[in-house]
């Protein structure tokens, strides 16, 4: 017998998603596959690595290990959103002239750990690399070694 | 009248902005698992749970009852399934064809022996777990010194022993000098076996393309080389098979050669009619991907008493685990040929061998066998400077080989090309600001926190040797480029290139060369990458550090080759001769425009055609050059020279924690000579992307099998990747010495980071706790350190 599907509504981009999932759907699943947000990268699965980062209600949140339900009344916004956003084109741009990415796969959740510390109120000095180094901790990049990415943000604090 | 010339808008040496990032930044970019076709088949694989055994027989019935299941297949379901043969083939090498799935024997936990192909993953997951597989176990292998003991059982029972392959290097009399040496230094130094761990996992699609081909997508950094394998184990004409290389997330040598698994999928989906897919998942990246490292270097090294090397006399052996597999002993070899370094040694014997194991086999990854040698002599290096009473830098000094040497070749028979070593160590040195970091360092002897700062240098093969010469290095394939450039009718360019764009900026670097030949704007050039359709072929994949350098001098070459047909075509615009004209960047007089290539009369440049209208010309003529083919395209084959070997040296500062053995790498200087430099910002990430993974396997990285040969790391759980705040900040030193051997005068960057940095930092942390206990093996790990400071201590 099927397990009863669980609804799930929230705010994708700035438009309402309504679905009807098996209650283990994790989210990573539901928005890559049935909602075609590809820039979900799976680098492990498991929570480790941070390539599926996606902002919930502004906090970065790792969406392989989120269950489909969890994301029920929230708002959601990947990669495909941020050109919408003023905040978070910025990112994009800074990513761009900064050569903030090589191969790519880690870039959507690395993205998602830069917007959620620049607007991470608690952070006394956005531009402190000290800092910026361990909020990138929550995503791992096997391409780049950090350098650029660490400079990206610190322009991206400066100005603010 | 024109106005005079413009400064030439030159694109190269400037930080031009890499292609693909809009689409990445975008979440547009699409990998493998992100290609979708109507129909897809899951592939998911039946894997060994044990290390050795004879297969007695196999039973796929359960699993093909499975609803949702649509084939089960063996080896024996497969006639005519061919197998992969090694890339690298040296004298006297043993064989062991490289089949998709196990026939016989199982020779590692991990190894598949079935197929599943279902309508999802999920259910092919399931099934493949009810394939059920009679075993007769045999006894396991799990070190190269078990499978070295004269009475071990033999992976391959038609092999003498264990050994897959060996090559020996011997010049002078190393013996004698040994024996006649102030000060002989003799250590084992061990690289563990690391996961090169690409973020995106391997991945393939095959789809039949309905006449009899094959379309494969496949994550790899050589679609040729994909191309070739499968077409060979399938037995079909290669013009029947395409490979698209779509976004790469990350490859690092672990991509860079076939795999059987790609023409097995290629094989179902010929014989199912439909397209099958298997994207590696990560618990079976440990087991279904080689390795990289895991060799050890026993090294003697005699030295004067002024610490001049006289000989050096090692033996490099590297666990191949259970396959000889593509690269054979090629990592063994590499890094034997560059042990030496760039230092003037007279008397060198060099036996590197490759050893079959049962575990996963190990290939190419980053460095290819450099890092773990260079550690070897690096170490060596500051052993006996400790034991000589002279400084680390003052050995290496003593030892370099000087501009004045250049070209030189070194015992192993590599040639260096150019560069200045002591120069470039000392400028790293100053920058670093060594004597005082030194003597910070003696300060804090005693204190909770100890600190020590270390060197190492390096040399970076790259570029690759001429394709004659690849025999000589065992590799059965060339090294050459072939391209084609055409210019579009608007005056725009298209490069098409073999080479793959794996995130590394080779399209902008390839398209920066270009656009500076035929003196246009970067922006007029695309490159088109990563599918075996285009006129385009790159003979050994993108790796080796090659891509800048050959695939550039063919880009060189090819533009040439174009201007040669834009000076033809402007002079009959022009009705001129061909060698009255001359290509320029010029504005036209009263124009405040970009500047503009032109083709013009050298006696009166205002006599000038635009590219532009060239072009145009070219394509919608009535009257053609004499003799001249119409359209403007360019297909060329550049074989490259010979090696263009790359330098640097590291300097490090650490901070060892006393109580719990734990290291932090404060600093970084990283001087390095890449020839020219192309683009800057993609030099910086090469080097900072290498240098982070080879932090990670200097400190924590680390593949192991229990006791059973079963894998301990399975997940990026028990495999720590480096985060950001592992890296330190990393100071760049540049020096530039173009390659006399390339047109570009450029050398390769991308192995460059790995190279030395685990000497250096074992170099620090042992100047760190004092020199009582001789740090040999990596990973430096907490427990390591701690180990050696109590031992030290105890003395
Ligand atoms: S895929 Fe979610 S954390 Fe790695
Ligand atoms: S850019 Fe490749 S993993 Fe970060």
């Amino acid at each position: 017998m099927q397990p009863t599907p669980a609804s799930v509504s929230f705010d994708l981009n700035g438009a309402a998603v309504s679905e009807q999932v098996p209650p283990a759907t994790l989210l990573a699943a539901l928005l890559r596959d049935r909602l075609g947000m590809k820039s979900v990268r799976l680098g492990c699965g498991e929570g480790v690595c941070g390539s599926c980062s996606i902002l919930v209600d502004g906090r970065s949140m790792r969406s392989c290990l989120m269950l489909a339900a969890q994301a029920d009344g929230t708002s959601i916004t990947t990669v495909e959103g941020y050109a919408a956003r003023p905040d978070l084109a910025t990112v994009q741009a800074a990513f761009v002239e900064g050569f903030g990415a090589q191969c790519g796969f880690c870039t959507s959740g690395m993205m998602a750990t830069v917007a959620e510390y620049l607007a991470d109120g608690s952070v006394s000095d956005h531009g402190d690399p000290v800092t910026i180094r361990s909020a990138l901790n929550a995503v791992a990049c096997r391409c780049t070694g950090y350098q650029q990415i660490v400079r990206l943000v610190a322009g991206l604090a400066g100005e603010r | 009248m024109d106005a005079p010339t413009a400064p030439s808008c030159r694109s190269t040496g400037t930080s031009v902005r890499r292609r693909g990032l809009a689409r990445i930044v975008a979440g547009k970019a699409a990998y493998v698992p992100d290609q979708h076709l109507p129909g897809t088949l899951d592939v998911a694989f039946a894997r060994s749970p044990v290390a050795h055994a004879h297969i007695r027989s196999i039973d796929i019935g359960r699993a093909a009852a499975l609803p949702g299941v649509v084939a089960v297949r063996t080896m024996r379901d497969l006639p005519g399934l061919g197998s992969l043969s090694s890339t690298w083939e040296v004298a006297g090498q043993r064989h062991c064809p490289e089949h998709a799935l196990a026939t016989d024997r199982l020779r590692h936990v991990g190894q598949a022996f079935a197929v599943v192909v279902a309508n999802d993953r999920a259910t092919a997951e399931r099934a493949a777990a009810l394939v059920e597989i009679d075993l007769e176990p045999l006894p396991a292998l799990l070190s190269v010194d078990a499978a070295l003991e004269p009475d071990a059982p033999r992976l391959y029972p038609d092999w003498p022993d264990n050994e897959a392959a060996r090559a020996e290097w011997l010049v002078g009399d190393p013996d004698a000098a040994l024996d006649g040496a102030a000060l002989v230094v003799e250590e084992s130094f061990t690289s563990q076996r690391v996961h090169p761990l690409s973020l995106e996992t391997r991945g393939i699609l095959a789809a039949p393309d309905g006449e009899g081909g094959v379309t494969l997508w496949v994550s790899t950094q050589a679609p040729h080389q994909v191309k070739m394998a499968v077409a060979s184990a399938l037995g079909l004409p290669e013009h029947r098979l395409r490979v698209i290389v779509p976004n790469v997330g990350g490859g690092f040598g672990m991509k860079a050669y076939p795999h059987a698994d790609e023409a097995l999928l290629a094989r179902l989906a010929l014989d199912l009619g439909r397209p099958v897919r298997w994207i590696e998942d990560r618990r079976e990246s440990f087991v279904s991907s080689a390795m990289g490292r895991d060799q050890r270097v026993d090294l003697r090294v005699g030295f004067d008493a002024t610490g001049r090397i006289l000989a050096l006399d090692g033996v490099v052996t590297l666990d191949k685990g259970a396959l000889i597999g593509q690269s054979s002993l090629g990592t063994a070899w590499v890094g034997a040929a560059f042990l030496p370094g760039g230092y003037a040694i007279p008397a060198v014997r060099i036996i590197a061998r490759a050893i079959v194991t049962n575990t996963p086999q190990t290939g190419a990854y980053r460095g290819y066998g450099q890092p773990e040698t260079n550690l070897a002599l690096e170490r060596t290096l500051d052993i006996a400077a400790d034991r000589l009473g002279i400084s680390p830098a003052e050995i290496r000094q003593r030892n370099f080989i000087v501009p004045a040497q250049m070209p030189h070749m070194i015992a192993t028979g590599v040639t260096l090309d150019s560069g200045d070593y002591p120069r470039l160590l000392d400028m790293t040195l100053e920058r670093f600001g060594y004597e005082e970091a030194r003597a910070r360092c003696a300060a804090a002897a005693a204190s909770p926190v100890r600190r020590g700062v270390g060197i190492a240098c390096y040399i970076e093969t790259s570029n690759m040797a001429p394709s004659a010469a690849a025999a000589y290095l065992g590799i059965r394939a060339g090294s050459f480029d072939l391209l084609t450039i055409r210019m579009e009718p608007t005056g725009h360019v298209r490069i098409d290139t073999g080479q793959t764009e794996l995130g590394q900026g080779i399209s902008i670097t390839l398209a920066q060369l270009c656009a500076d030949e035929l003196m246009m704007p970067v922006e007029d050039v695309v490159v088109a990458h990563g599918d075996t359709a285009l006129p385009a072929f790159t003979s050994y994949g993108t790796a080796g550090s090659a891509g800048a350098g050959v695939g550039g001098a063919a880009v060189i070459k090819g533009a040439a080759r174009l201007r040669d047909k834009l000076l033809l075509w402007g002079a009959h615009l022009l009705q001129l001769d061909a060698a009255a004209v001359e290509l320029a960047s010029a504005r036209p007089l009263g124009d405040e425009g970009a500047p503009r290539a032109v083709v013009r009369d050298k006696a009166d440049p205002g006599r000038q055609v635009a590219v532009s209208e060239i072009a145009r010309a070219a394509y919608f003529f009535h009257s053609a050059p004499d003799g001249v083919d119409p359209g403007l395209e360019a297909s060329v084959g550049y074989d490259p020279p010979g090696f263009a070997i790359s330098y640097g040296a590291v300097a490090v500062e650490v901070a060892v924690d006393a109580e719990t053995g734990k290291v932090a790498i404060e600093r970084m200087t990283f001087g390095h000579d890449c020839g020219r430099v192309i683009n800057p910002a993609i030099v910086e990430g090469q080097i900072s992307g290498a240098v982070a993974q080879a932090i990670g396997a200097t400190l924590y990285e680390a593949a192991r099998y229990d006791e059973e040969g079963r894998p301990l790391s399975t997940s990026l759980m028990d495999y720590m990747l480096p985060l950001a705040a592992d890296v330190p900040p990393i100071d760049l030193v540049h020096l530039e010495t173009p390659s006399p051997l390339y047109p570009h005068g450029v050398k390769g960057v991308g192995e460059s980071g790995t190279i030395a940095v685990p000497a250096a930092i074992m170099n620090a942390v042992q100047h760190a706790i004092g020199t009582g206990t001789t740090l040999t093996a990596l990973p430096l790990s907490a427990e390591r350190v701690w180990e050696a400071m109590r031992t030290t201590a105890q003395i």
